[in-house]
Order: C-alpha cells, then structure tokens, then sequence
C-alpha cells in the first residue's frame, strides 16, 4: 500500500530452436515485464528479428483494416478465433473480394442514375412544354427552332408580336421558368434574336438520342430503368450488409488472433538473439517468478532461469497495489507520473489529504449533497470517468463534512428552519479561515518532507535524510521566532534560543543538500502562502453564494412573476456557481499537491507494469 | 481606514491579477499546444501553467496587510 509491488528481475538465456516455445510460454503466463534489449557497443548479441510469419500477419492486419474503413462492423459481436494463418488468409481474401465486387456494383449503379440525371430534366422539359412526338423538333430546311425558359408567357408573346413565330409553351413553371420551344423563320432570327432577350429567354441545349419517338415512351423506359438501378444498388447494399453480419464476428475475432500473434513474432526484437541462443530480460511481481519458470522448464532442461533481486538504479517497472477507496486516487499519479521504483507510493497520502482540502475549498452541505449525487450517476454512466468519480464522490463528503464546520447550505445558515451554528464564520472575511489555511499548508508540506526522509533512509542516503530532517528544525525555529517577534506571543523561549535552532537548521540543511537547500528556504515560506489559495477560494464560493440569495430574496418580496424568476436565479446561480467552485476546487486541491507538496520528495518518472501478454 | 488605503489594495488585486492572467496566458498557450502533441503531458502542462499564481496570493496577502496597517479589516 505505501510502496509499489516488488519486482523481480528474470534473466531466460537458451538455445535459439526454444525461441518461439519461450515466446509462447511467457506470453500465456502473461506476468514478464519485458526489458527493451539494447546493444551497446561491444556486445557480442544483436537485437533478435521478428518470426518468419510477422511478415504475413502484418500484411492480413493491414487488410484487415482496410475492410474495416469499408464495412460497419460496430453492431456485430465478436467470436472467437483460434490462429491459423492459412484461414485467417483465405477468410480474409474472400471476405475483401467479396466487399469490394459489392462495392463496385454499388458505385457503377450510383454512377449510372447520376448520368440518368440529366436525360430526365430534358424528358421533363419536352413532356411540360407539350411536346408529342420528337420528330416535329427537328429536321426543318428553313425553321429555327429555339429551346428554353421565360419567366412570362404573356411578356414574351408581347414582345414576338413583330416577329413570325409558332410557339409551344408550358403552362407548368419549372425551376428555370416557363419551358418553351419557339420556330422562327430562319431569316427572321436576327430581329427574333433581339425580342426574345428583351423577354429574358434562357436557351437550353436539348439535344439528345431518344429511343423513341414520343416523350411518354421515353418516359416510361427512363422510369422502368431508374427503379431496376435503384433497386440494383439497395440489393447489394442488403447483400453487404447480411455479408458483414454473417463474417463480421469472424473477422473481429481473426483481429484478435492476429494481434496477439504479431505480439508474439515481433517479441524477439526485444531480446538479444545471436546465432545459436537467445536471453530475454525482464521483471515479475515477486511471487510470480516460480510459476513462470516451471512453465519454461518444461519445455527443456537446456533453458537457463535466473530470478534476482532489483538492483540500485534499476529502471523496473511500478505496479501501484492501492485497494478499496484508495484506488481510485492512482489516477492523479498515472496523470503525474507513476513513483519510481524505490519510492514511497504516495497514492494513500493524496487520499488522506485532498478530499481534505477539497473540502475546506468546497464546505457547503448542499454543494457536496449535489456533487456526491451527480458524480454516483457519473460513475454509474461513465465508465471512463470511474476513478474521477470516485475521488470526487468522496471529496464531496468532506464537502458536506465541513459544509457543517462553515455553517453552510447553499450560503444560507440553515437548513429547513433548522438554523446551523457555524464554528468558524468563513463568510465573514478571510481572517478567520487564513491562518487556518496557512497551518494546512505547514502540515501538508511537512508531510511531504517526511515522506522524502521516508525515501532517503530507504535508500540508505544518510546525508540527504539529515538534509531532510534538518527542515523540521529549522520550522521549529524560526516559527517560535516570528511567533515571538512578529505576533508577540507568548512561547516561554527565548527569541534568540529560537533564531539559533533556526540557524542550526540552516546548518544542517546545507550540509545535507548543500546550496540547493539554501535556495529552497525562502521557496517554503512561498509554499506556505500559497495554501491561502484555500481561505480565498472558500470566501469566494461562499459570498457568490450569499449575492444570489439575497438577489433572489429580493425577488421574492416583491412576489407575484418575480417569485418564479427568484426560483430560477436561485437554480441557475448556484449551478453555475457549484460548478465554478467545483473547476476551481479540484485543479486548486491538485496544484497544492503537485506544485506544492511533491515537490519535497516526488521523484516519479516510473515505467508502468505492462506485462507480456495481457 | 483612509480611503487611498483601500484604494492601495485594490490596486495591489488588479495589478496582481493581471500580472498572472499575462503569465498564465503565456504558458497556459504553450501547455495546450505540447498537450495537443502529446496527450500524458496534461499533468505537467497544468502545473506549469498553474505556478504564477503564487503571484496573486502574494497580491492577496499584500492586499491583506495593506488593510490590516490601515485599521481596517
């Protein structure tokens, strides 16, 4: 719980015929933290190469996602599929085949009703403007004949009434105006050309090779093939669609075997691979490491097992053991970064105090009887949200907690007519609350130095763990001396007594941390500060809160419509205000943790276990 | 309390306040830009940008003392 999982380090070395057996082994037992093989120079072993068939799998892997940006395969469930590369290739070769033969139908289908486009606006042009067969439109000697849309009938007859003309026009308007296919004698087109631009005639090429001779036929065989396309198209998508349903699980569950293949054929590019042997290297959580080497055992005698303690400096991966209520906490250390491997876990600090401070923050007992709610029905929606939801959900008791402590329920002092006894009166300035949040502070930071001592003695650095405890010596100090000095208490010990326990703190300090320590004197009182941060934030909620009841108060006297619109200032001032305090009590409780606190120990920087094969 | 006390602190919030919106503008652009590349440096993106605020609580506390000189509070 305060330390991370113990580790071992396992050293395989065997004969090189055993490499894919030992891949195989450690891959099911799923516990060896692989340590990345790197050469240096003078090293007799190369890195290994991947397996014969890596190749193979990664070209089907590649297929495989590329039917998957072609097929929806979202809705399918996944069956189980056991490797063999033979079947996962055919499957899959079929299977892309088959989708793409699908898909090129659909596509010359959707192609062909998009050329059909334009042959029916031009079969609607001649049916709306009466035309019965097509034969009268064209094959004159002497007789223009003019395709097109007016806006006006009446204007256009108007204004060819000087011109010799038959016209046939729709009385229908389509969305290019009035469809009309006026002859004109061919040596009259000039003065024709003129009147039919003053009625703003628009010419459309209608040129076409019709099938037949009227537009109805035409119509008729246009409409009969447009259905057959459409029908075509919905066909094969119908036919994707049940292809996808039937080999969608397969080919999910053929994802999965061939993830975890290739998983396995590109191991040896971890390990050191000569010609003739091969050694892998990695780390188990103490405990596992008996298990696994009777699995490598049998698979031959000639296959060499080393399990040994972490060495100083070793880089082996964190594996956080947190339970219960404390879990949810390892969220902000995978944020941060994990501890490294000799390091205090300080997950169970960071569960002891930021609920704490979010709290102090957040104390309102109907703020935190809203948030504990809401973050229940995150952490029951969301899977995601889970480890926030939990961290929030306690922090908000504490918000309840001290929601009691500040005499709060949405900034009033009471609760149904039950009137609440502040024990400290937050709302009425900071005074009360800053020296409050200044002591938190001096507790929280030597907290963190005291898991720094932790860490030191633990790794057997003498002088930094005296540079460490050397802090508390010189707090005691020079506390006793701004108390007797600055605030003229009453500490019964002598002010120089007290600069002198300061100055040999100094002392010690340097010694221990040498001029870094120094640097970091005036750094603490600048921590210390910076837990005013809790009084300010608190004071802030709280008086928000204050201005909305009494905006809403006065809403009320004045009854009638404003009683409805005090209700609704009530609700929309304290959500926006929960969740203003809400932003800036989580990131402020956290800042205090990072910037603060981990800064008088944390090393971090751990590797996360991943083990091989899980 | 004189009125160019009040005044003195009030001045020492804004000026504060604005000194660390400046600052924190500054780094909180660069935290976003490094988390768009790489998503694990939210933690210390939000750190970096978070540190000038040490300079309004300082503004704060002034603010405080500033009062508490001029018999207010």
């Amino acid at each position: 719980m305060f330390f991370p999982n113990e580790m071992k380090r396992i050293t395989v070395v065997s004969h090189k015929i055993h490499l894919q057996e030992a891949v195989k082994a450690l891959y099911d037992a799923g516990v060896l933290h692989l340590k990345e093989y790197v050469p240096s120079e003078g090293d007799h072993y190369p890195i290994g190469t991947p397996m014969e068939n890596a190749e193979k799998i990664s070209e089907l892997l590649l297929m495989l996602n590329s039917i998957k940006t072609q097929v929806d395969l979202k809705a399918v469930t996944k069956t189980k599929a056991e490797f063999d590369l033979e079947r996962h290739e055919n499957l899959l070769r079929n299977f892309q085949a088959d989708v793409n033969r699908i898909n090129e139908g659909i596509k010359q289908a959707e192609d062909a009703l998009k050329a059909g486009e334009r042959r029916r606006e031009i079969l609607e042009f001649h049916l709306k403007a009466g035309v019965q067969k097509f034969d009268a439109l064209k094959g004159y000697d002497s007789l223009d004949v003019l395709n097109g849309y007016v806006p006006d009938i009446d204007v256009l007859k108007v204004r060819m009434a000087n011109v010799e003309h038959e016209l046939m026009a729709g009385v229908e308007k389509m969305a290019g105006g009035f469809p009309v296919i006026i002859f004109v004698k061919k040596s009259d087109m000039e003065t024709a050309r003129h009147a039919l631009a003053s009625a703003e005639f628009t010419r459309v090429d209608v040129d076409m090779d019709w099938r037949t001779a009227t537009p109805q036929e035409e119509s008729a065989i246009f409409t009969k093939e447009r259905n057959a396309l459409v029908k075509k198209a919905d066909d094969l998508r119908k036919e994707l669609a049940d292809l996808t349903k039937a080999k969608g699980g397969e080919i999910l569950g053929t994802e999965d075997a061939l993830t975890t293949e290739i998983r396995k054929s590109e191991a040896p590019l971890k390990f050191a691979v000569s010609n003739h042997s091969f050694m892998i290297q990695g780390w188990v959580p103490k405990g596992k490491e008996s298990s696994l080497e009777q699995k490598l055992a049998s698979i031959t005698d000639n296959m060499y097992f080393s399990a040994e303690d972490v060495g100083e400096d070793e880089p082996a991966p964190i594996q956080l053991k947190n339970k219960g209520p404390v879990k949810p906490f390892e969220f902000f250390l995978r944020l941060y970064s994990l501890p490294s491997y000799k390091e205090m876990d300080p997950t169970f600090l960071i569960f002891l105090t930021y609920p704490i401070i979010f709290g102090i923050m957040m104390g309102d007992i109907g703020y935190g009887l809203v948030l504990f709610l809401g973050f229940a029905f995150i952490k029951y929606k969301m899977k995601k949200m889970r480890s926030v939801a939990s961290v929030l959900m306690i922090s908000s008791l504490f918000s309840i907690l001290f929601g009691f402590v500040f005499g709060e329920f949405f900034g009033f002092e009471a609760i149904g007519g039950i009137t609440l006894h502040p024990m400290i009166a937050r709302a009425e300035g900071l005074n009360a609350m800053l020296p409050v949040s200044l002591m938190i502070g001096l507790v929280h930071l030597n907290l963190g130095i005291t898991t720094g001592l932790i860490n030191e003695l633990r790794e057997h650095k003498l002088r930094h763990a005296m540079g460490k405890a050397s802090w508390f010596i010189l707090e005691a100090g020079g506390i006793l001396y701004l108390m007797s000095t600055f605030l003229k208490m009453e500490t019964g010990v002598d002010p120089n007594l007290s600069l002198g326990i300061f100055l040999v703190g100094v002392v010690l300090l340097t010694i221990g941390e040498s001029y870094r320590g120094l640097i970091e004197i005036p750094a603490l009182a600048s921590n210390v500060l910076s837990y005013a941060r809790i009084a300010a934030l608190g004071l802030a909620g709280v008086q928000l809160a204050l201005v909305i009841n009494g905006m809403a108060d006065g809403m009320f006297h004045a009854g009638g419509m404003f009683m409805v619109m005090g209700v609704a200032l009530l609700f929309a001032g304290h959500a926006v205000n929960m969740l203003l305090a809400l932003m800036g009590s989580f990131l402020q409780s956290l800042r205090l943790h990072y910037v603060e606190m981990f800064s008088k120990f944390y090393h971090g920087d751990g590797e996360p276990y991943k083990p091989f094969g899980s | 309390m004189s009125d160019i006390a009040v005044i003195a602190a009030a001045a020492t919030i804004c000026i504060s306040a604005i000194a660390t919106a400046w600052a924190e503008k500054e780094l909180g652009t660069s935290a976003i830009g490094a988390m768009a590349e790489k998503e694990s440096l939210f933690a210390k993106g939000l750190i970096i940008t978070v540190i000038p605020e040490t300079i309004i609580i300082f503004g704060l506390v002034v603010a405080l003392q500033i009062i508490g000189m001029a018999g207010g509070a």
